[in-house]
């Protein structure tokens, strides 16, 4: 088991307590405002569906990721890396909301959770650990179930871990920030159900602009974030000019191609911008890498049906160490989960987590020379005539993406401009037709 | 098999040789309906272009259709959604407006103008921030910029200011 099965495996149990139990469901909603919908469930829905996309037979009485408290113990055996931290720290909170017994320092369940703090990297004694395990418990600083209160989740969030630092129950603060699952959900219909699109925006005077553009090419990903990404490698160049091709390999267990419980691997399509376009580091006003599935996917059987966004990475003033970190991600799974349900899905994998997992790479390499690599924007240059997508070299099957959704959404913007120029014709003359009789009316 | 996109290239080809017929057929009774005085030719194509079905309005099919093709490829439903972009600076008391359509890159996807309003278009005089309000229903997500002309004094030249807004 890896530690982002444990992690999944502690999401799962709390969806599961907060579907039979409304009182839970409340409280887990004060961190997870998605469970205020009394209809938001996916931990089943997720499990039955890995379960059908895995080539051996998987006993369907068996979970696929550990139970809570084997999940915890396996997380006392990993010492968290990274944005793990922060994942860690945050699924404990909701963990604590779930099951109240985890927040009584003499309980199992208590002692359990206390063991998964107290690793070498977060906390090194089981005083601190149990101290660490009451912040984040704590009930004071936390919004009210309406989600008024003191303050909002993102001031919670700050307010939890300046105080467990002051305390000195953390040593380091790197790649803390922002809190976890913080991406806010956009529905948008989908070809087969609802595709959720995930937002995130942080403000940081932590790193420069030069140093955060050098962890944006998608090629330092797996350096930097190896418990998720198992390969984003640089197949070339895209269909257009600019435009790069990656190949992407997700997985909660990167170390275990066999074991791994959830896995996925598609194409992706980048193109890297700086504005203004002919900008270099030294003036550009923000770096944007703009993604996409790529020609060809979702072939036939992917389990990711859309995944686009983008990561911008923009200066809030002259100075070079303010900055507006943005990633937006529009995801849908071969599988017709609910826009809610996949956004948990999402909070659940780290998914959608890119802001966070950036700022620590780039945080934690400030001052390496050379750390990451230049951003690849390419200067502008207009499509070659006739530059339309091709399936050459590709081992996966084109007619699966003629009918996917990525395809047709080009081809609706083109029908779209079609039909709006036949309109903005016809209705020149109804408009000419309807002020005549308007007038004969009149007369 | 065919394909989604197959079964809608058909469609566009049936309905392509029935189009100046229905087209004919149906302007004349949109055009004894639609008889709002301030209803004129470019309130129509905006209404069309930004999802809102004259078929039901109006009963300007050749709309309907269209959307529904739209729907059939994309699944896309027709739900307005407003995206506010980060804080943009201009010079005090300006007068603000959009060079053109906000690009995905060079040569690809765009928002047109008019799907996308400066708030506000006309700064305080002592007032220099701005955003942009940008319908995103249908586009794909992504990160569009393009430029607004920044518009002071009589006789001084206006300044240019790149934007973007990035659509989840």
């Amino acid at each position: 088991m890896s530690e982002l099965d444990g992690l999944v495996g502690i999401y799962g149990a709390i969806d599961q307590v907060a579907r039979n139990d409304e009182e839970s469901r409340a409280e887990v909603s004060r961190l997870l405002p998605l469970y205020r919908d009394p209809g938001l469930h996916w931990y089943d829905d997720f499990q039955t569906w890995l379960r059908g996309s895995r080539r051996e037979v998987v006993d369907p009485g068996e979970p696929l990721f550990p139970q809570l408290e084997p999940a915890l113990r396996e997380l006392a055996k990993v010492d968290p890396r990274g944005r793990m931290q922060a994942r860690r720290l945050f699924a404990l909170a909701v963990a604590a909301r779930a099951f109240p017994k985890m927040r009584k320092r003499r309980s199992k369940l208590g002692a359990l959770a206390a063991g998964a703090l107290r690793t070498g990297r977060l906390v090194d004694s089981e005083e601190s650990a149990q101290a660490l395990l009451e912040l984040l418990a704590d009930e004071e600083t936390l919004p009210n179930l309406d989600g008024s209160g003191p303050q909002d989740l993102s001031a919670w969030w700050k307010h939890l871990i300046e105080t467990a630092h002051s305390a000195d129950l953390i040593s380091d603060t790197t790649g803390l920030f922002p809190r976890p699952c913080s991406g806010r959900l956009v529905t948008v219909p989908g070809v087969a159900g609802p595709v959720a699109a995930l937002k995130t925006e942080f403000v940081t005077e932590e790193i420069d602009f030069e140093a955060a553009t050098r962890f944006i090419d998608p090629a330092n990903w797996q350096r930097c974030m190896p418990h998720f990404w198992c390969d984003m490698t640089e197949l070339g160049r895209g269909r257009l000019p600019g435009m790069h091709l990656y190949r992407e390999v997700v997985s909660t267990d990167c170390a275990s191609k066999v074991g791994a419980r959830f896995e996925a691997e598609t194409e992706l399509e980048f193109n890297f911008q700086w504005i203004p376009e002919t900008a270099t580091v030294a003036n550009a006003q923000a770096a944007v890498a703009d993604y996409q599935l790529a020609y060809g996917r979702p072939a036939l059987l992917d389990l990711i049906c859309v995944d686009e966004g983008s990561l911008v990475v923009a200066r809030l003033g002259p100075g070079p160490k303010r900055l507006l970190i943005t990633t937006t991600k529009r995801i849908q799974f071969s599988f017709p989960f609910s826009s809610k349900a996949i956004a948990s899905i999402m909070c659940a994998l780290g998914y959608a987590d890119v802001v966070g997992d950036l700022l620590y790479c780039a945080a934690s390499n400030a001052g390496v020379p050379d750390a990451g690599t230049e951003f690849p924007a390419a200067p502008p240059t207009a499509p070659a005539p006739g530059a339309a997508p091709r399936c050459a070299g590709r081992t996966s099957p084109c007619s699966p993406c003629g009918g996917g959704p990525h395809i047709a959404g080009q081809l609706v913007q083109d029908m779209a401009s079609v039909w709006a120029r036949v309109l903005r014709e016809g209705a020149t003359a109804v408009g000419r037709g309807t002020r005549r009789s308007g007038t004969g009316t009149r007369t | 098999m065919s394909s989604r996109a197959s079964d809608v290239m058909q469609g566009y080809a049936t309905l392509a040789s029935s189009l100046l017929g229905r087209w004919g057929a149906h302007a004349s009774e949109v055009a004894s309906k639609v008889d709002a005085p301030e209803y004129d030719a470019a309130r129509a194509v905006e209404d069309v272009t930004a999802c809102a079905s004259l078929a039901t309005e109006g009963g300007l099919l050749l709309a309907a259709e269209a959307l529904e093709a739209f729907a059939t490829l994309a699944g896309v439903a027709c739900e307005g959604n407003i995206e506010t972009s980060q804080r943009f600076h201009a010079p005090a008391g300006a007068a603000l407006t959009l060079t053109g359509p906000l690009v995905k890159g060079p040569g690809l996807a765009s928002i047109p103008a008019s799907a996308i309003t400066i708030k506000p278009s006309q700064l305080a005089p002592t007032d220099t921030e701005f955003t942009l309000l940008v319908d995103t229903t249908g586009r794909r997500g992504a990160t569009y910029y393009g430029t607004v002309e920044a518009s002071t004094a009589a006789g001084t030249p206006p300044v240019t200011i790149w934007v973007w807004v990035t659509i989840p």
